[in-house]
């Protein structure tokens, strides 16, 4: 990797880390999330970055990376004691395949059916490694002590 | 004869077998309880969970969590996405179901914060119903966000994943009026209109919108600019979450979930393609 596409690759993740912070404002996510959020999803998005970039599949890269944001979700949860969602669901936004589903779409409307196939497996791939990272580590985290509920 | 048939409605103590005062007092407590409001309380706050995007095991385990600590012996809570239902038993034998439709969910999680940390708090440590109504409605009262501040955000938002997806600083400037369009309709969504119709019209109006700002030189990828569009509008849907249920053993919710998922994300593909497909006209 070069500097040049080091850059490009920061300046890519700073982008997203900000987006999702201003999206997840428009949640109505209290002012005490954000930082952690933005933190998140900048994290999520590079790590999703480098695994990609050094050869792995967008199966295994988005997998990884939603692993990663799920777990970060759990114990910000845990920290800040508030419930998951506000972290786990910001944090997955850089991974959402907005792009591919929108390529889909175009390659459907204009009748191209082999760039129609392509678009729609990676649109796939992407969802099903999402999916995958979520449940690898959720089905932990069910398990993962919740503090503040006293034990009934 | 009209008169003797109005006066044939049973007297309730006929129709009922348990002890008919509404007042009791739930060992422990300082306070008395009344059986029926408490349930029809501890109902409001987890469906107002619900309707602010906590997932199913939250609602139910909230619900069952207060009305012990409320002192009911027994609770079968059951929630799905448009649905909270819940029985209690008290110590005495008196049972009541309460049922709770909802309507609609959206991402509210300021309400959706409240309202948990309501719920630890009393049940820890149980207050009397009359506060606990006030707390309540307290909760449901969002942060002061102004409408002005959305719209900023939504705008803000279009533009930075515009860039995001490989855009250039002038896909960005033409994403913001994209942005402001979908954060309007949204803000001033009308409550009756039917959710994935409202989404297939947001998606062919911020398309036109793409167009627009392509076909008047804005733009030099009309595709990023329509990208920035589809993200502020994808992550509405719950997919994430959806699966998370699945697996945590919620079937029912996870599968309604995840329909509604797949279906919004084609309401907003054909929304789109509606839009390009007009564009190809002029």
């Amino acid at each position: 990797m070069n500097s040049a596409q080091l850059m490009n690759m920061l300046f890519t993740t700073a982008v997203i880390a900000v987006s999702t912070l201003i999206y997840a404002i428009l949640m109505r996510v209290k002012l005490r999330h954000l930082p952690a959020i933005g933190l998140g999803a900048g994290m999520t998005y590079l790590i999703f970055a480098l695994l990609f970039h050094f050869g792995m599949s967008l199966l295994l890269s988005n997998m990884v990376a939603a692993m990663v944001a799920t777990f970060y979700g759990e114990v910000m949860a845990r920290i800040f004691k508030a419930p998951v969602t506000i972290y786990s669901i910001p944090s997955i936004i850089p991974l959402v395949p907005g792009g591919s589903l929108y390529y889909t779409m175009a390659a459907l409307v204009g009748g191209n059916e082999a760039e129609f196939i392509s678009r729609g497996t990676d649109t796939v791939m992407i969802a099903l490694g999402i999916a995958i990272g979520i449940i690898s580590v959720s089905v932990i985290g069910a398990f993962l002590p919740r503090p503040g509920f006293k034990k009934r | 004869m009209g008169s003797e048939h109005t006066n044939t409605v049973p007297s309730p103590t006929l129709t009922r077998n348990w002890a008919p005062e509404p007042e009791k007092i739930v060992s422990g407590l300082s306070f008395t309880v009344d059986t029926d409001k408490m349930l029809s309380l501890a109902i409001q706050i987890s469906a107002g969970m619900l309707e602010s995007g906590a997932e199913i095991h939250r609602v139910e385990d909230t619900l069952s969590r207060i009305c012990r600590a409320y002192g009911a012996k027994e609770v079968q809570a059951f929630s799905i996405p448009s649905l909270v239902a819940a029985t209690i038993t008290m110590p005495d034998g008196y049972h009541k179901t309460e049922i709770y439709r909802v309507s609609s969910i959206s991402n509210r999680y300021d309400i959706l914060e409240n309202l948990n940390a309501l719920s630890r708090r009393i049940c820890a440590r149980p207050i009397p119903l009359d506060e606990l109504e006030a707390d309540i409605l307290k909760a449901k009262t969002p942060d002061c966000r102004p409408r002005w501040l959305l719209t900023l955000c939504g705008i803000a938002a279009a533009a930075g994943f515009t860039l995001f997806f490989g855009g250039d600083w002038r896909d960005a400037i033409a994403a913001l009026p994209v942005g402001a369009l979908i954060t309007l309709l949204d803000l001033f969504k009308p409550k009756k209109l039917h959710a994935l119709a409202f989404t297939v019209l947001v998606s062919v109006a911020a398309g036109l919108l793409c167009i627009l700002t392509y076909a008047s030189g804005l733009a030099c990828h009309m595709d990023k600019v329509m990208i920035g569009g589809i993200m502020l509008l994808i992550p509405g849907l719950s997919f994430g979450s959806s699966i998370r249920e699945l697996l945590c053993g919620d079937i029912i919710a996870g599968c309604l979930r995840m329909i509604q998922a797949l279906l919004t994300a084609i309401c907003i593909a054909a929304g789109f393609a509606v839009a390009v497909v007009m564009g190809g006209w002029f």
